[in-house]
C-alpha cells in the first residue's frame, strides 16, 4: 500500500527558500486532490545548515511522512548525503549541476539527474527562481502537466504584475522541458480517484488546528512569547482573531504570557498561551496560581526535544511528566494529548470547556511533528457543528448573582459545594465583589491558615475532578480483540503505529493499536482492560524515560508484559523502525 | 455619594494585618477616596497585587481583587483591562515586588501602555520578610542581608518610567494622604498606563527613612512655581537633580493607549462578545487553510 | 513589666487586645471600657522608657507623658498621616478602622518597633 504513495523532497541550505519550494509543491498537489503530508527538517538558524522539506503524496489520507523517497531535489551535496538512507530503490536525484557534481555511493539503484538549476534561472530571470526550475523538472518526471502550477503562480505572483507571473511560468517551463529532454527516468504519481480530483480539502498543521480550534471554542485572548515550534499558533490566531475583536499579544516573556492568560480568564474571556518546553518551565508558578486560585487556564505546549535548550527544531514527547507534575504543592490539572490535526482542533474546545467547568489549568501537549507538519485534512472532519461552548458555573449577570445571594446571603467565590466547584462571578457584577487568591483561603476569599478550612479547601480542589471520566473518549483503538500484541502510542505516532499495524497484520500477526489522547487524568480503567486482554504490550514514545509507560505503571498497574519502545534522536519513527522493534519481541 | 462609596469600600475590605503606622494604610485610604470621588463603586474596580506587605492592598481596599504571585501583578492587570475595558484596573505592589522580581513586567507595561494605574508602595526595604535590602534601598543601607551596607546602587523608578515613555508619572507620600488621593484621581482618569510611586514608610524596619525624614526631604511639586509637568526632558532633569525626592505629578502626556492600537478591538468589552459567531463563519474561517 | 515581656504582648493590660487579636480585628475582650490615658499610662510605665535599662517612671510622670501623647493624637492635623506620638521609646498610633479606632502602643527593642498592645476605641466623632 505504501508503494502506491510518492515521496518527494527538496533539500538545501537554510535561507535558500527550501520551505517555500516544498510548500508550493505540496499545496499544488493538495489542491489537485491528493492527500499530502509534509515534513520539515530544519535547524534553529536563519542562514546555513541543512534543511529539507518532504512531501508524501497519496490518494488516501496519511498521518506521517512515509519511509522511502522517490525523487529528491538537491541544491547541495549535503542534501544528497543526508537523504541517502531514505532513498528507495529505483529513485532519482535532481541536483543543481551549476553548483556541484552530485555523488552517490556505488551500488545504489538511484538515478542522478544533473540539471543546471541556478544557471537556467539566472539566464531566464533571477537566481532565486532556481526553485521554480526544480519544480518544473519534478513535475515533468512525475507525469504532471506543465500547467499544473499555473493556479499557484497566479495566486502567489499575480499581485506583482503579469510580467512576474510570466517570468515564473517561463522558468518553470524551462525546467519542465529540460528534464523531459535530458533523462529517461520517470515515475508517475499514484492515480487519483475521480471523486478526489480537485476536491476542496484543508491544508493545515497541528498548530493551525490549535489556533482554529481555540477561536471556534471562544478563545479571544492569546498571549504568548515566540518560541520554536509554537510560534505558528500565533501567526494563525493573528489571521483569525481580530475579526472577533480578539487580541493576540506578544508578551515580554512566558511568565507574563501565562499570567495574562490567567488575568483574562479571571475577567471572563477565554484566553490561552502557547509555548514549548522552555516556556512551560517558566509557567510552573502560574500553573500553581491557576490551580490554587481556581482560575481557568489553557496552555498549549508544542513539545520540542529537550532538556533545557535541547534541540529546538526536533521532535520529542518528553514533556508529559513536566505537564503533569510541575508547580510546587499539589494542584489539580488536565493534560490532553492530540494525535492528529483533527484531534488538535477538537481538543481546544475540550480544553476550554474543561478549564471553565473545573476551574483548573489545562495543558494541551502537541508534539513538534504534529504541530508543524502541514497535511491534507477532510473538510467534514473539521466539523463546527460538534463545537459546543460550555462555560460551567460562570455567573455573568446580576440575576445569576442575585440567585446566589438569595441562597447564601452573600456571594462566596470559594463556596464549599457538593461537587467541589464554586460559582465563578465575573468581576464587574454588583453584589459579587470578591477576592481571588492563591493564598489558602476560606469560602469568602479571606486569606487564612486555619487547619480545618485548609483541609476542606484542598479536598474541594481535588474533589471537583471526580466527575471527570477520560475513559469515555480519550482512547482510539483499531485491530482485533484479544490481540497477541498491542501497540500503544500518544501524540503524532498514530500514523506510523497504524501503518505498522497494517503491515504486521498482513504478515500474519494479531495486532491491535491503542492511541491515548489524555495523559492526566489517565483513562486508566479503559487502558487496564486493553492491557489485560492483550498478549504483549509495546508503548511507543519519542522520549528516553518511557513517560507514558511510567504513567501506566503508576495509574493502571505494573504488568511484566508491558514494555517501552523508545526513540529520542529528534526524528519521528519510521514505520520500518516500529516493525523492527515489534519483531524483536514478537 | 462619595462618602457613601468610601463606606462601601470599607465594608468590603478585610481586616488589616499591617503594622500600626504603616504607610500603606494611607495608600489604601487615599485610593478609596479617589475612587469614590470618581464615583466608581467597588464592583467596577479590580485591584491586582503580587506578594509582600503591598500584596495585601486589595484585601484592604474593598474592591474586586486578584492576588497574583510575587512580581506578577502587572501582566494580570493588563489582561483584565484588555478582557473587560469597562473595569477600572489598579495594580499595586511594593519596591521588591515591582522593581525587583517584577521589574521586567514594569518596563514592558510602561511601553505597552494599557490603561491601568500602577501604585508602588516604596519603602526601600523588604518588610514582610522582616527587613532585607530592597532594589530601591540606598547604597550603603544596612539591613539583615546587607550587614556591611548595600553594595548596589538603587533602582530609580521615576527615571525608568520616564525613559520607557510613560504617559503619567507621579510620586506620592503616605504622610500627605490628601495630595496622594488627588494624584490617584488623576492617574485613574489618565487614559493609558500611569505610575504612582508612593514613599510609604516602613515604620517597623526602616529607621532611617521615617515620616519625619521624608517630610523634611521631599520637594512638593504642587508648591514649585514654574514646574512644567508636560515637558519630559525637564521632568527627567528635575527628578535627577532632586535625586527622586519629589512628590506630585511629575509628568503627563496624552498618548494613544495599547487598545487603541489594536485592529478590530471592539468598543463593546471583549468579555461580552458573542462566542458563537465563528461557528457561523465556518466557510470563511476554513478558507484560510485551503 | 508587660511591655518588656518576651515574647512581646505576653501580658496585656485589661481592655487591651493582643497584637494577634488586633490583627484579626477582634473587639476588646475587657468588660470595663478602658480610658485611653490610663491605658497609655500603663504602657509608658511598663516600658520603663523603652529599653528596660532605664529607671521606671513615677506614676505621675507616666501619666503626664501619656496625657501629652493623647493630646497630640487627638489634636492631629487630619491631612497628615499617621496619627502618631512618641516619647521615651514608646510610640502610639491612633488609626481608623472599620466601625471605630484603634490605639496601638509600640516599643523599640533595639532593632525594630514591636507592637505590645492595642486598644479598640469606639468611633470618636
Amino acid at each position: 500500500m505504501t508503494n502506491a504513495d510518492f515521496n518527494w523532497k527538496v533539500g538545501g541550505a537554510q535561507g535558500e527558500g527550501i520551505d517555500s519550494t516544498g510548500e508550493i509543491f505540496a499545496l499544488t498537489l493538495h489542491r489537485m486532490g491528493y492527500y499530502v503530508y509534509t515534513y520539515r527538517h530544519f535547524m534553529s538558524l536563519i542562514k546555513g545548515g541543512h534543511t529539507n522539506y518532504k512531501v508524501r503524496i497519496s490518494p488516501v489520507q496519511r498521518r506521517h511522512r512515509g519511509d522511502g523517497l522517490d525523487l529528491l531535489v538537491a541544491f547541495d551535496q549535503g542534501s544528497i548525503d543526508f537523504s541517502l538512507p531514505e532513498m528507495s530503490p529505483g529513485s532519482a536525484i535532481i541536483y543543481d549541476s551549476t553548483s556541484f557534481e552530485g555523488r552517490i555511493p556505488e551500488g545504489r539503484n538511484i538515478t542522478l539527474i544533473p540539471i543546471p538549476l541556478t544557471q537556467m534561472a539566472r539566464d531566464l530571470g533571477m537566481v532565486i527562481m532556481k526553485n521554480m526550475v526544480a519544480i518544473g523538472a519534478s513535475a515533468a518526471l512525475v507525469g504532471l502537466p506543465q500547467d499544473a502550477f499555473e493556479g499557484y503562480l497566479e495566486e502567489r505572483f499575480g499581485k506583482k504584475g503579469d510580467a512576474v507571473v510570466e517570468t515564473n511560468r517561463k522558468v518553470l517551463a524551462a525546467g519542465y522541458n529540460y528534464a523531459l529532454e535530458h533523462t529517461d527516468w520517470r515515475k508517475p504519481l499514484p492515480g487519483l480517484p475521480e471523486a478526489s480530483k480537485g476536491k476542496k480539502r484543508l491544508f493545515m498543521h497541528g498548530n493551525d488546528a490549535v489556533a482554529l480550534g481555540a477561536v471556534v471554542a471562544g478563545c479571544r485572548v492569546v498571549a504568548a512569547y515566540p518560541i520554536t515550534p509554537a510560534t505558528e499558533i500565533l501567526y494563525s490566531v493573528l489571521k483569525l482573531l481580530p475579526k472577533y475583536g480578539g487580541v493576540v499579544l506578544q508578551a515580554e516573556d512566558e511568565i507574563a504570557a501565562c499570567q495574562m492568560a490567567i488575568g483574562a480568564n479571571y475577567a471572563g474571556v477565554r484566553a490561552m498561551t502557547s509555548t514549548s518546553g522552555p516556556g512551560l518551565s517558566l509557567m510552573s508558578e502560574s500553573l500553581g496560581l491557576s490551580g490554587a486560585s481556581e482560575t481557568p487556564l489553557v496552555i498549549v505546549d508544542v513539545m520540542r526535544a529537550g532538556p533545557s535548550t535541547g534541540m529546538p527544531t526536533k521532535t520529542e514527547q518528553a514533556d508529559a511528566f513536566h505537564a503533569i507534575y510541575s508547580a510546587h504543592g499539589e494542584i489539580q490539572r488536565i493534560v490532553l494529548a492530540p494525535s492528529t490535526v483533527e484531534d488538535a482542533f477538537y481538543d481546544m474546545q475540550r480544553a476550554f470547556n474543561l478549564a471553565d467547568k473545573y476551574q483548573v489549568p489545562v495543558i494541551v501537549l502537541v508534539d513538534l511533528v504534529l504541530g508543524l507538519s502541514k497535511q491534507t485534512v477532510d473538510l467534514e472532519d473539521i466539523d463546527f457543528e460538534r463545537i459546543a461552548i460550555d462555560r460551567g458555573k460562570l455567573l455573568t449577570t446580576k440575576d445569576e448573582v442575585d440567585a446566589v445571594v438569595a441562597r447564601l446571603g452573600h456571594y462566596k467565590r470559594y463556596e464549599l459545594t457538593e461537587d467541589g466547584i464554586s460559582a465563578r462571578a465575573l468581576p464587574g457584577l454588583e453584589d459579587a465583589v470578591h477576592m481571588v487568591l492563591s493564598y489558602e483561603h476560606d469560602e469568602e476569599g479571606n486569606e487564612m491558615e486555619e487547619r480545618g478550612m485548609r483541609v476542606k479547601q484542598t479536598r474541594k480542589r481535588f474533589n471537583k475532578m471526580r466527575s471527570l471520566n477520560m475513559d469515555e473518549w480519550a482512547l482510539r483503538r483499531t485491530g482485533p480483540q484479544n490481540p497477541d500484541l498491542l501497540l500503544v502510542g500518544w501524540g503524532s505516532t498514530e500514523g506510523q503505529l497504524e501503518e505498522a499495524r497494517e503491515q504486521l497484520t498482513a504478515g500474519g500477526l494479531k495486532v491491535a493499536h491503542l492511541q491515548v489522547g489524555a495523559l492526566y487524568p489517565l483513562p486508566a480503567a479503559a487502558i487496564r482492560k486493553e492491557i489485560e486482554a492483550a498478549g504483549k504490550v509495546l508503548v511507543f514514545e519519542n522520549n528516553y524515560e518511557g513517560q507514558l509507560l511510567e504513567l501506566i505503571k503508576q495509574k493502571v498497574g505494573h504488568y511484566d508484559k508491558v514494555q517501552a519502545s523508545l526513540k529520542f534522536d529528534g526524528d519521528p519513527f519510521y514505520v520500518s523502525e516500529v516493525v523492527a522493534m515489534v519483531k524483536e519481541v514478537a | 455619594m462619595a462618602v457613601n462609596l468610601v463606606t462601601e469600600y470599607k465594608e468590603h475590605a478585610q481586616s488589616s494585618t499591617w503594622c500600626p503606622g504603616c504607610g500603606d494604610f494611607a495608600v489604601v485610604a487615599a485610593m478609596q477616596k479617589a475612587l469614590a470621588a470618581l464615583e466608581l463603586p467597588p464592583h467596577q474596580v479590580v485591584a491586582v497585587t503580587g506578594i509582600g506587605c503591598s500584596g495585601k492592598f486589595n484585601y484592604y481596599l474593598g474592591a474586586n481583587g486578584f492576588n497574583s504571585l510575587h512580581g506578577r501583578s502587572l501582566p494580570v492587570a493588563q489582561a483584565i483591562k484588555i478582557a473587560n475595558r469597562d473595569l477600572t484596573v489598579i495594580a499595586a505592589g511594593g519596591d521588591g515586588d515591582g522593581y525587583g522580581i517584577g521589574i521586567g513586567h514594569f518596563l514592558h507595561a510602561v511601553r505597552r501602555n494599557v490603561d491601568i494605574t500602577y501604585v508602588v508602595m516604596d519603602n526601600h526595604i523588604y518588610g514582610l520578610t522582616t527587613g532585607q535590602t530592597s532594589p530601591t534601598s540606598k547604597k550603603g543601607f544596612v539591613t539583615k542581608t546587607t550587614p556591611y551596607g548595600a553594595a548596589e546602587y538603587p533602582i530609580r523608578p521615576l527615571e525608568l518610567a520616564l525613559a520607557g515613555g510613560a504617559g503619567f508619572v507621579a510620586q506620592g507620600f503616605s504622610g500627605d494622604p490628601k495630595q496622594l488621593a488627588e494624584i490617584m484621581k488623576q492617574a485613574v482618569q489618565h487614559k493609558g498606563f500611569s505610575l504612582i510611586n508612593v514613599y510609604s514608610p516602613c515604620v517597623t524596619f526602616n529607621h532611617e527613612e521615617t515620616y519625619e525624614w521624608w517630610r523634611q526631604n521631599l520637594v512638593n511639586l504642587d508648591q514649585e512655581q514654574g514646574y512644567d509637568a508636560t515637558d519630559r526632558t525637564a521632568a527627567f532633569r528635575y527628578v535627577y537633580e532632586h535625586n527622586g525626592l519629589l512628590r506630585g505629578v511629575i509628568f503627563r502626556e496624552e498618548r494613544r493607549d495599547y487598545q487603541s492600537e489594536l485592529p478590530g478591538y471592539a468598543a463593546e468589552a471583549l468579555v461580552r462578545q458573542d462566542l458563537s459567531q465563528p461557528v457561523k463563519d465556518r466557510a470563511e474561517l476554513l478558507a484560510a487553510f485551503m | 513589666m508587660w511591655l518588656n515581656a518576651s515574647p512581646p504582648g505576653a501580658a496585656v493590660p485589661p481592655g487591651a487586645v493582643s497584637p494577634k487579636d488586633a490583627a484579626r480585628g477582634a473587639a476588646s475582650p475587657g468588660t470595663t471600657p478602658v480610658e485611653p490615658v490610663t491605658w497609655m499610662t500603663e504602657a509608658v510605665r511598663g516600658s520603663a522608657g523603652g529599653r528596660g535599662d532605664r529607671p521606671r517612671l513615677s506614676a505621675d510622670s507616666a501619666r503626664r507623658l501619656a496625657r501629652a501623647c493623647w493630646s497630640e493624637l487627638t489634636n492631629h492635623d487630619p491631612n497628615v498621616f499617621p496619627v502618631q506620638a512618641e516619647r521615651r521609646g514608646v510610640r502610639f498610633y491612633l488609626q481608623e478602622e472599620r466601625g471605630g479606632q484603634r490605639l496601638s502602643a509600640l516599643v523599640w527593642d533595639g532593632f525594630q518597633w514591636r507592637t505590645v498592645g492595642s486598644l479598640r476605641l469606639p468611633a470618636s466623632d
